[in-house]
């Protein structure tokens, strides 16, 4: 452990936190490195940022469950609530009422049902009842893409929110990493050089090398 | 799977992230972004100067508007649009009112009553359909009727033809048609067909559509028809009308948006001719794929030239990135296209050690002479000094009398004289009234269509004009395009 890390840990910072906060500016550079090299297209920074911290304190396999259930759910009361006209945010704080139910009985179904996926922690009272609304809280960014451009638009921007945060799940994971980032905190500031060169970046991005191969076909 | 692949084109293509850093950035401004932005503030200017846009019979601003709205007045048929939208969504297009009434008819041949537009309406004013999602302003306006020439491809809806526009040139123009999967929308995601237009004809080249249902994102196929008609047309080879007042309308809106780099979208109306439907400042990557060719190169190539005026940008672009459509004649008739003057390469033959390798040339495509002919200089030049200083060495009368007199001195001297390897054989040439002796020699060079060897009759550049003309035996392999000059 650094001399900076143990002056922080005695000043009231905890060292989980330390090192969650470390790990923001990370999953934050993959989610630009995605965007402008890769070409996905995320729901912002906010939302995979805070899905791969979610997916950590449920596990993967559980926490999946859930963003795939709350995307279903969110569809199915979208086509309820369609019918009925109603302000924006009206529509949307229902819609949370409907999802929060679904993903209540998701949890308890789960539970008891024999193809129960577990988490990673084997027991549910140890997941963050955060990472749960963060995960529900998806249902927002899926309705506003899909009423303003498509359902195809949206089911591609949350297939691609999902990817990127599976990626910052797995960096999250790699316990390596948390080890030395206690060791060279410092370390973090190296991202900003390679952050800047991203902001430079000027050329094509890797979905655009699949977008464009018909002008390249002679 | 590769092989057919030309990789080095990708260098020609403009993305997202160069579309942003290098063009929009510099070169759109916040302020001329706002106007274009905003439908309202574009009309209004290209009024000011003269650009006609489909006509604006209302705006409604607030909820109130809404409430206290004349219905009866409206016209029969209208467009209802939001102000800030994007990618033409919230547009409703009414083409008619049911007798006695307040019913509107939609495109798509469903009634609407007034509730139903109250609803759209305000969707549109609390932002649903624009750009970040603030309130808006809903405009309703002139329907634009099909130009004859365009209706028989647009399945219920209007085609509006884009042009980008950079550096006061025209770079890059299509036209996008709505189909029954866009129901009405000309825009390429909701389902419709981008066809790309040859910047010099103003003839339509390769049609793409989305791919239904695919894995990715923007997947696009190329298509030959259209699709939903009885009797479905070709896409390729429509020739749009007004092109060139088009472009003309095109740049005029560059320079009084201010942007740097951005596109018109026009459409065809059959009484009033080219509407300028919006301007943006963000142009979409897909018109490459509709082009099949690279914006990226196009827009460097435009770089930094002086700009004169407004024929001067025309020109530029008609010269430069014209000539979609001759490629496609060219592969459909395995000729090629050649102007009237040419670049060449002749290749020195018996190369020494002190001579180059080449020479580059300008030939001339000539149908008025037969045979191919070369300057007797640059054929010394190029390694058939001694042939010629054969040829001289005889006692060759300069000119004959007739036909049959050259014939004659060459059916009884001339084996001596083609006894030399580089020489062919004899041709007679006329000149003025008389008859002269000429060798022709084997030149290796190197055309539009690749390296050949052609019999030359040597000549002299003071009556050919050119180092080199190419004549009518040669000229099977090309189609000779007169218009274009440089």
């Amino acid at each position: 452990m650094s001399e900076f890390t143990q002056w922080i840990t005695t000043h009231g910072v905890p060292l989980s936190t330390f090192i969650y906060l470390l790990y923001v500016p990370i999953i934050a550079t993959i989610i630009n490195f995605s965007r402008y090299i890769l070409g996905f297209k995320t729901y912002g920074v906010y939302a995979p940022l805070t899905l791969a911290f979610a997916l950590y304190y449920t596990g993967i396999r559980f926490g999946l469950l859930l963003t795939v259930g709350v995307i279903l759910a969110t569809l199915l009361s979208y086509r309820v609530l369609r019918k009925i006209r109603m302000h924006y945010v009206s529509r949307i704080t229902i819609n949370y009422i409907l999802i929060v139910l679904f993903v209540i009985f998701l949890i308890a179904f789960n539970e008891i049902s024999p193809i129960s996926i577990t988490t990673d922690r084997h027991d549910p009272n140890a997941i963050h009842p955060l990472a749960i609304v963060v995960i529900a809280a998806l249902s927002d960014y899926f309705i506003k893409k899909f009423v303003r451009k498509s359902l195809l638009t949206a089911a591609f921007s949350m297939a691609e929110t999902m990817a990127v945060s599976i990626i910052g799940w797995l960096f999250l994971r790699y316990e390596p990493l948390g080890t030395f980032l206690i060791q060279y905190p410092w370390s973090i500031l190296l991202l900003v050089p390679f952050n800047l060169w991203l902001g430079q970046y000027s050329g094509l991005r890797l979905n655009e090398y699949i977008r464009f191969r018909h002008i390249v076909r002679s | 799977m590769f092989r057919r692949f030309d990789f080095r084109k990708y260098k020609e293509i403009l993305g997202i992230n160069r579309r942003n850093q290098v063009y929009i950035r510099p070169h759109n401004h916040a302020k001329a972004k706002r106007i274009a932005d905003n439908k309202i503030l574009t009309k209004r200017l290209l009024n000011k100067h003269n650009i006609s846009t489909p006509e604006l019979y209302k705006v409604v601003r607030t909820k109130k508007q809404l409430m206290y709205m004349d219905w009866a007045s409206l016209p029969k048929s209208f467009v209802i649009k939001p102000n800030r939208g994007s990618t033409g969504s919230g547009i409703l297009v009414i083409y008619g009112r049911a007798k006695d009434k307040l019913e509107w008819i939609r495109s798509t041949g469903a009634r609407l009553n007034q509730y139903d537009l109250e609803v759209h309406m305000l969707n549109i004013l609390e932002g649903r359909y624009s750009m970040g999602n603030r309130s808006d302003m809903v405009l309703i306006e002139e329907r634009v009727k099909n130009h004859p020439v365009i209706k028989p491809y647009a399945y219920k809806g209007i085609p509006d033809v884009r042009v980008v526009v950079y550096n006061q040139v025209p770079v890059m123009a299509y036209i996008r048609i709505p189909t029954r999967r866009s129901a009405g929308k000309a825009n390429l995601n909701a389902g419709g067909l981008a066809v790309g237009i040859d910047i010099s004809s103003g003839l339509t080249t390769n049609a793409i559509r989305t791919v239904p249902l695919s894995f990715m994102e923007y997947d696009y196929e190329i298509v030959e028809t259209t699709a939903d008609f009885a009797q479905n047309l070709p896409l390729r080879g429509i020739q749009i009308p007004f092109f060139n007042k088009i472009l003309r309308i095109a740049l005029q809106a560059q320079q009084i948006s201010g942007l740097g780099f951005m596109a018109v979208d026009i459409a065809i109306d059959r009484d009033r001719g080219p509407l300028v439907f919006e301007i943006n400042a963000r142009p979409g990557p897909a018109i490459q794929i509709a082009n099949m060719a690279g914006l990226r190169s196009r827009l460097e190539r435009v770089e930094g030239l002086k700009v004169r005026d407004i024929d001067h940008g025309i020109r530029i672009a008609k010269n430069l990135f014209g000539g979609e459509v001759e490629d496609e004649i060219a592969s459909i008739s395995g000729k090629t296209i050649v102007r009237l003057t040419e670049r060449a390469v002749v290749y020195h033959v018996g190369r020494t050690k002190n001579s180059k390798k080449y020479e580059v040339i300008r030939v001339s495509f000539n149908p008025s002479y037969r045979t191919s002919r070369i300057d007797q200089g640059l054929a010394s030049r190029i390694g058939f000094r001694n042939a010629i200083k054969h040829f001289k060495s005889f006692d060759i009368p300069d000119r004959f009398d007739s036909l049959s007199d050259a014939q004659q001195f060459i059916d009884t001297q001339g084996e001596e004289i083609v006894a030399h390897e580089q020489i062919e054989r004899l041709a007679r040439v006329q000149v003025g009234d008389k008859y002269m002796i000429s060798p022709v020699l084997p030149v290796p060079i190197k055309l539009p269509d690749g390296k050949k060897t052609i019999d030359m009759i040597v000549s002299s550049q003071s009556v050919l004009k050119y180092p080199a003309v190419i004549g009518r035996n040669e000229m099977k392999s090309y189609l000779l395009d007169t218009g274009r000059t440089f």
